[in-house]
């Protein structure tokens, strides 16, 4: 087979094996992510640390943010889907995102919160919802884009200053590798956003974020479920 | 004197049953973990219920062990412990 026909099958966003592979590892994620959920569960139970509960939030939030992703792949696949639905499934990924992202900044900012007494089951909620209706009210994707990287980019600063006050260097490392997976995934959704997804970046920057992703969620869950 | 963590507790109670020799009664433990009967109780309950010991009977006297998902807890306990306070900046 010509490469170029091969190349273009694999990367084309309308060609079976694209959507077989985006369906393959989302789903992948969407699994991982709720495994992180499920076995941290036992070591918050006996901790009760305030940290653990946003870190799972996180993950929680996570798995809905990517399922609603695999069913706006995969649904139109299989069945007949309205414009409003796929919309609707848009706002909900909106919404999920922005939750879970300021789940992540709690669990660096717990300590802060409790002093501040801002209400931390109500906010991540609150900010999710301006999310929606920014985009309902803008219709601007760049600027959700825009405002979720202004997320990551506090989330990245909190990561830093958690990295240098740190004893053990080693520990710090997943959190940095967090970062590293969380902004590559960005980096997909710009690439995504602005039709560069027939492009070869995306299928290899994907994969390889998948495999660090996997290789992380493994040694994690390994090392604190119980 | 800092205040001690529940997983503090948590990991004390476990040490201080693996330090002797996995068994020991009940009243002993709480006097070496310093806890309030109260509180001692809950934790102990929990641990129980949560299948981290268990308790037996030898010669008339009820003791405690350590389980597998005890022994478990403490070797994850010094990962567990540093990535909670990852967290903290």
């Amino acid at each position: 087979m010509d490469i170029r026909i091969l190349f273009g099958m694999l990367t084309h966003p309308s060609s079976p094996i694209f959507m077989l592979i985006n369906t393959a590892l989302l789903t992948i994620i969407v699994l991982s992510n709720f495994i992180i959920y499920l076995k941290t569960r036992e070591v918050y139970d006996l901790s009760k640390e305030k940290s653990l509960k946003y870190f799972r939030n996180t993950f929680l939030f996570l798995t809905l943010v990517f399922f609603t992703n695999l069913l706006q792949v995969f649904l139109p696949n299989f069945l007949y889907i309205q414009h409003n639905i796929m919309n609707t499934l848009s706002l909900f990924r909106i919404y999920f995102s922005g939750v879970s992202l300021v789940y992540l900044l709690f669990t660096f900012l717990w300590k802060k919160l409790k002093k501040f007494n801002i209400g931390d089951e109500l906010l991540p909620h609150l900010i999710g919802i301006i999310l929606v209706l920014l985009f309902v009210i803008v219709n601007s994707r760049p600027l959700i884009t825009l405002l979720q990287f202004l997320l990551f980019l506090l989330f990245f600063i909190f990561s830093i200053i958690s990295y240098k006050r740190s004893k053990n260097k080693r520990m710090s490392n997943y959190y940095l590798f967090f970062v590293i997976l969380f902004v590559s995934l960005f980096v997909v959704n710009i690439l995504d956003m602005f039709s560069f997804s027939n492009s070869i970046i995306f299928p290899i920057v994907y994969i390889i974020c998948i495999i660090i992703y996997l290789k992380l969620v493994i040694n994690l869950i390994d090392k604190i479920s119980l | 004197m800092e205040k001690r963590s529940r997983l503090d507790i948590i990991h004390n109670i476990i040490f201080t049953i693996m330090d002797n020799r996995n068994y020991i009664k009940k009243t002993p433990l709480q006097r070496k973990v310093n806890l309030s009967t109260k509180r001692f109780n809950e934790y102990y309950s929990e641990l129980l219920k949560k299948k981290f010991i268990f308790e037996y009977e030898k010669d008339g006297n009820m003791f405690v062990s350590l389980s597998d998902r005890g022994h478990n807890f403490l070797e994850k306990y010094s990962y567990i412990k540093s990535f909670v306070e990852e967290f903290d900046i």
